[in-house]
């Protein structure tokens, strides 16, 4: 049965010892605080790292795999044309739609640098020509009228979405129904596209468009002659993506001779070596952890063993009250215990403050979980156990006669 | 009550073996008040501990209660004593970050009793009227004089109303008349039916015991 009562009193009577010292106990527990601060601020870091990759993925799509072209220089250029590559066209997408059965659908996208004009002011959006499926794959929606149809594709229809910051910024022209000029082409808005948080930039090869200072047009509406930035390919299920990424580097392979005018990049694989990374990490983090608890324990035990040999009194007038070995190894782990939970707690406090200035100072996203508490506090109950029980083995086993005569 | 047969203590003093009790045959019957003299080495402090579960003999019996005692386990031989035996030594054992309230509270926390928080501080708080410290209940052992810290000393020995009080030297470090007044407290318990074994150097002390012996080089002479 738990009696509360003796639970209270071996408590009190534990804190008061620890007051006794109150600068030795607090020196004894440095090591403790550094090594759960460090281990709370290494869990935040690392999870906010993680958060924050699978955000950007989630934004980019996991079911989705980017075809990119490359700009090329000269000599790339020249055994391009050599090879005869055509470079990222609209022919791959096709390719790769009917190549591949795993394959759901396909949008290409092309980059397009022209002047806009809206009222008489110039704007600098991204101009993206692209087709209705582009919005499907990248998961995008309009909070005002529509996205491309097909129609605007087959009736080459002169007509624009634009984002929601850019709609704002052009204020009443910004509204459906107004028009705005690219180059000598009007065009009338028909769709203004939902608010978008774009994570911030972190890793430039899975970089997410800014949504919010863009304007989509069907092809074929400005005359451009250039290749296609991007092709946009969505497979069916998330198993599928990396089997299909190596045929569809085959095909790309295949299509464009040998000439890498173009990268492959799938969000699931850069996911899967974030999630290696991390497991690296977390390595690195339990070494890191391990060793500065297991100093930070050795300086316990040293107290606990100064103290037990400073009250070897103390354990012989307990002795011939009636404490047990038992009770005695009980007391002095309760001391040890509550010394390195002390510790567990402060480094946590400070852990969470670390976390806190880091993401304040230096911009690193951190995020506390409860794991991320627990994890380094359960560690100090355990290292006050562990290393407390020899000290406290050693009070135990103190023959009570000589521990009396001891003064 | 207690039953001592052919008792031998010796220790390992290095390399060599120091014999500190002899042959010893005791007993004494419950209600006895029972004093040890003799000089200094003459085994007087280790038959205590003895006596009190505190030590085990080299070779010998020790029946208590019908019971031999050193068939018992560590663990036994401590709950016993926290239940049966009060100690009372001559430099009184208190434990310093502990209050007088405390200290007399500490069988408690080792005697394995039913009794409940309210019961247990009433019983604390009786004792330390009995002994005369209703006065000084929060405060420490070191804001006490000797003769108040011997009291407590008494009162946690007494605090579970045991059948044996075993003291060594209560008086030893106290002025005579504060040594009486603490007898006194002896007394009280012995009219209440308690057996008390205590040794002293003082004649005098030794004269309020009932029966008296005499101990030398490890040996008892009545």
């Amino acid at each position: 049965m738990f009696d509360y009562f003796k639970i209270y009193i071996i408590l009190k009577t534990s804190f008061r010892s620890l007051l006794q010292h109150k600068l030795r106990s607090a020196l004894s527990i440095i090591g403790i605080i550094c090594g759960t601060m460090a281990v709370l601020t290494m869990l935040s870091i690392g999870e906010g790292a993680r958060q924050k990759i699978i955000s950007q993925i989630g934004q980019l799509g996991i079911r989705n795999i980017f075809i990119k072209s490359i700009p090329l220089t000269e000599v790339q250029k020249q055994k391009a044309s050599e090879h005869l590559s055509p470079g990222l066209n609209a022919d791959d997408a096709v390719r790769i739609i009917k190549g591949i059965p795993y394959v759901r659908t396909a949008a290409c996208v092309k980059e397009v640098k022209a002047a806009v004009f809206s009222a008489g002011a110039e704007l600098s959006p991204q101009i993206l020509q692209t087709s209705p499926e582009y919005a499907d794959v990248l998961n995008l929606s309009v909070q005002h009228g529509r996205f491309i149809s097909e129609t605007d594709m087959i009736q080459k229809n002169p007509i624009c979405i634009i984002g929601a910051g850019l709609a704002e910024n052009m204020g009443v022209e910004g509204n459906i129904g107004r028009t705005l000029r690219i180059e000598n082409r009007v065009l009338s808005i028909i769709g203004i596209l939902n608010p978008f948080y774009r994570e911030r930039e972190g890793n430039t090869s899975i970089s997410v468009r800014n949504y919010n200072e863009i304007i989509f047009i069907p092809p074929d509406i400005l005359d451009t002659e250039n290749d296609l930035t991007e092709i946009v390919v969505q497979i069916k299920e998330t198993e599928q993506v990396i089997i299909s990424g190596k045929i569809i580097k085959r095909i790309m392979e295949v299509a464009h001779h040998q000439v890498e005018d173009y990268q492959i990049i799938i969000p699931r694989e850069i996911l899967r070596q974030a999630q290696k990374t991390r497991r690296t990490f977390s390595m690195f983090l339990s070494a890191v952890a391990g060793i500065s608890l297991l100093v930070g324990g050795i300086g316990i035990m040293n107290i606990m063993l100064a103290g037990v040999s400073e009250r070897t009194k103390e354990i012989g007038i307990r002795r011939a009250v009636g404490a047990t070995k038992k009770d005695i190894i009980f007391q002095f782990l309760a001391e040890s215990v509550i010394l390195t939970s002390l510790g567990g707690s402060a480094g946590i406090l400070l852990g969470a403050a670390a976390a806190k200035c880091l993401s304040a100072v230096a911009d690193w996203d951190t995020v506390i979980t409860f794991f991320s508490v627990f994890l380094p506090l359960l560690m100090s109950v355990f290292i006050g156990v562990f290393f407390g029980l020899y000290p406290a083995w050693q009070a135990a086993c103190m023959d009570p006669v000589t521990a009396l005569r001891n003064e | 009550m207690i039953h001592l047969r052919k008792i031998r203590k010796k220790y390992q003093m290095g390399s060599r073996q120091v014999t500190v009790l002899r042959n010893i045959d005791l007993s004494v019957s419950g209600g006895d008040f029972l004093a040890i003299m003799g000089p200094s080495g003459s085994g007087k402090s280790t038959l205590l501990h003895i006596l009190g579960c505190l030590d085990r003999p080299t070779s010998g019996t020790y029946c208590l209660n019908g019971k031999n005692v050193f068939e018992a386990s560590d663990k036994q031989l401590s709950r016993f004593r926290a239940a049966h035996i009060g100690f009372v030594f001559q430099n009184f054992h208190l434990i310093p970050v502990l209050n007088v309230f405390e200290n007399i509270e500490l069988p408690f926390l080792y005697a394995h009793t039913d009794m409940q928080q309210p019961e247990m501080r009433q019983k604390v708080a009786e004792v330390i009227r009995q002994v005369g410290l209703a006065d000084r209940v929060n405060h420490r052992p070191s804001e006490l004089s000797g003769g108040e810290m011997q009291r407590v000393a008494i009162a946690r020995a007494m605090v579970m109303k045991p059948e044996i009080i075993l003291a060594d030297e209560p008086t030893g470090n106290l002025d005579s008349k504060t040594g009486r007044e603490i007898l006194a407290l002896f007394h009280t318990f012995h009219d209440a039916g308690g057996t008390i074994i205590m040794i002293t150097h003082d004649r005098e002390v030794a004269s309020h015991a009932g029966k008296c012996i005499q101990m030398k080089d490890g040996n008892i002479f009545v």
